[in-house]
């Protein structure tokens, strides 16, 4: 089944939840709505449930114009973050509640229950009641409940967010199976963007309830089409540096600020604008781009360890350059201290440059 | 009173139930009611004793017809002579026995938490 909103918005009072959003889910995709807290993704997901309604726009379920029909005809299944489990009642009773609402005989009722209390490893818990179960087991209940009554869609609430961190990145394994087992339609709304990235077929990075791009979740990261996108999607963010354009010529490019000149080598035709002498520019290196050098860049070139956090696999230094922290990821076995003052240097094949005023990302990769 | 054992029930459960497949009404009913049981019993058994309890109105408007108990008491109770106190005690052993036969027959329902454990966080 496929879902699509055309020019929703939703207000709360004075507060624009939900500023014009459209967007097209494809049957079987596995869609996440992804943003900070309050950009509006959650608003989202309760329109499409019909738990909210919209101000403005459409929201379509399969070819049939939801906006006036109620929750409990729209046949989506819901899975809240806090998983509003019915707590009067066994997981056997949780599971079979959707279906008791159908008038679905005792015996289909029974059948189905148990089938999907199998395909969620959770057959043996049938008889206990929510708070006898551990978080991963409540959050498979409420998988569960929306899995028993084959819905058109599923519509999920952050479910991982209440899991500890080791449960919480296995079962985005599982989760993600699952989806494409069942092959039903699944909208996802985190703010988790390492979630986003691993769980979705498309992900749609709001802020302030406007959409920001829409795309498949690695050309988020390789092709951010702002500034704020691109310091969202990759942990830890994208360091900036303000400056502007001294020389604009074929191959290359000049650009100054406070620190220092940088030649920058490029192909003017993959900017979508000319770069004129004085153009506000602001630069994005990713930390893992930047590294501990010898010979600086002429941009930036001393910095102090500010903080150094080991992982393992990387190690994040945070450094200070003139007042300002920004950060570094390098591979580990390097010994550096806390207040020590490095060289540092960035790949400049691998920069982006943003339009200043704008925020727009001005290459395509 | 009322008021304070629906706060209790979160929003989440109703919606829940709506998305499952209930009207607003059958998943009041079927969710709702079920939740702010001990809420129920413990508003009745208040009501109870204040109504049992209640004299000013009861005065006013029973003395002739209907009197209730706390009022015929204090009729019987106070003479010239002064109070009788031994009928006033054991009048009011006498008035406060449903109270108690009523309390103690509803308070096995009185069954707490059962709404923990359901939300987590």
């Amino acid at each position: 089944m496929n879902i699509r909103l055309d020019h929703v918005s939703k207000s709360f009072g004075n507060v624009e939840a939900v500023k014009d959003v459209s967007l097209s889910i494809e049957d079987g995709d596995f869609f996440t709505l992804l943003g900070p807290s309050g950009c509006g993704k959650t608003t989202i997901l309760r329109m499409i449930a019909g738990l909210e309604k919209p101000d403005q726009g459409k929201i379509y379920i399969g070819s049939l114009l939801v906006n006036e029909l109620e929750p409990k005809d729209r046949d989506v299944g819901l899975v809240f973050q806090s998983y509003a489990l019915y707590p009067h009642m066994s997981v056997f009773q949780n599971l079979a509640f959707p279906l008791e609402a159908r008038g679905c005989s005792r015996d289909l009722i029974k059948r189905k229950v148990l089938e999907t209390a199998q395909l969620l490893q959770i057959a043996e818990l049938l008889s206990r009641k929510p708070k006898q179960l551990s978080g991963g087991q409540q959050q498979r209940v409420a998988l569960g409940r929306a899995i028993v009554k084959d819905a058109k869609a599923f519509l999920m609430d952050e479910p991982l967010s209440n899991l500890d961190a080791k449960l919480r990145i296995k079962m985005r394994g599982e989760l993600k199976r699952l989806q494409k087992d069942l092959g039903i339609t699944t909208v996802y709304v985190t703010h988790d963007q390492e979630e986003a990235m691993t769980m979705s077929d498309r992900v749609t990075i709001l802020n302030r309830g406007v959409i920001q791009q829409i795309s498949k979740p690695i050309d988020a990261y390789i092709n951010p089409v702002n500034k704020w996108v691109a310091g969202f999607i990759g942990s830890p963010a994208m360091n900036f540096f303000s400056c502007h354009v001294k020389l604009a010529g074929e191959t290359s490019f000049m650009v100054v600020n406070e620190l220092g000149g940088l030649q920058i080598p490029y192909d003017p035709k993959t900017l979508s604008k000319k770069l004129v002498d004085g153009y506000p520019l602001t630069l994005g290196v990713r930390p893992e781009h930047m590294t501990v050098t010898d010979k600086p860049n002429g941009l930036i070139s001393k910095a102090r360890i500010y903080v150094i956090e080991p992982t393992g696999e990387y190690t994040i230094i945070e450094i200070i350059i003139e007042n300002k922290v920004y950060s570094m990821k390098i591979g580990t076995a390097l010994s550096y201290h806390m207040g020590e003052e490095i060289m540092i240097t960035f790949d400049i094949h691998k920069i982006y440059i943003f339009d200043s005023e704008t925020g727009l990302n001005l290459v395509r990769r | 009173m009322m008021k304070a054992f629906f706060d209790e029930v979160s929003v989440e459960l109703e919606e829940a139930a709506m998305v499952d497949g209930y009207t607003r009404m059958k998943a009041f009913r079927k969710v709702v009611l079920p939740l702010v049981a001990p809420g129920l019993v413990a508003t009745s058994i208040f009501t109870f004793i204040l109504s049992w309890n209640e004299f000013f109105f009861a005065f006013m408007f029973t003395s002739e017809r209907a009197k209730t108990a706390p009022v015929e008491l204090m009729a019987i109770v106070l003479k010239e002579t002064g109070v009788e106190w031994g009928v006033m005690s054991a009048g009011a052993t006498l008035v406060m026995l449903p109270v108690l036969v009523f309390s103690w027959v509803i308070q096995k329902h009185l069954v707490k938490g059962l709404a923990v454990g359901s939300m987590k966080g």
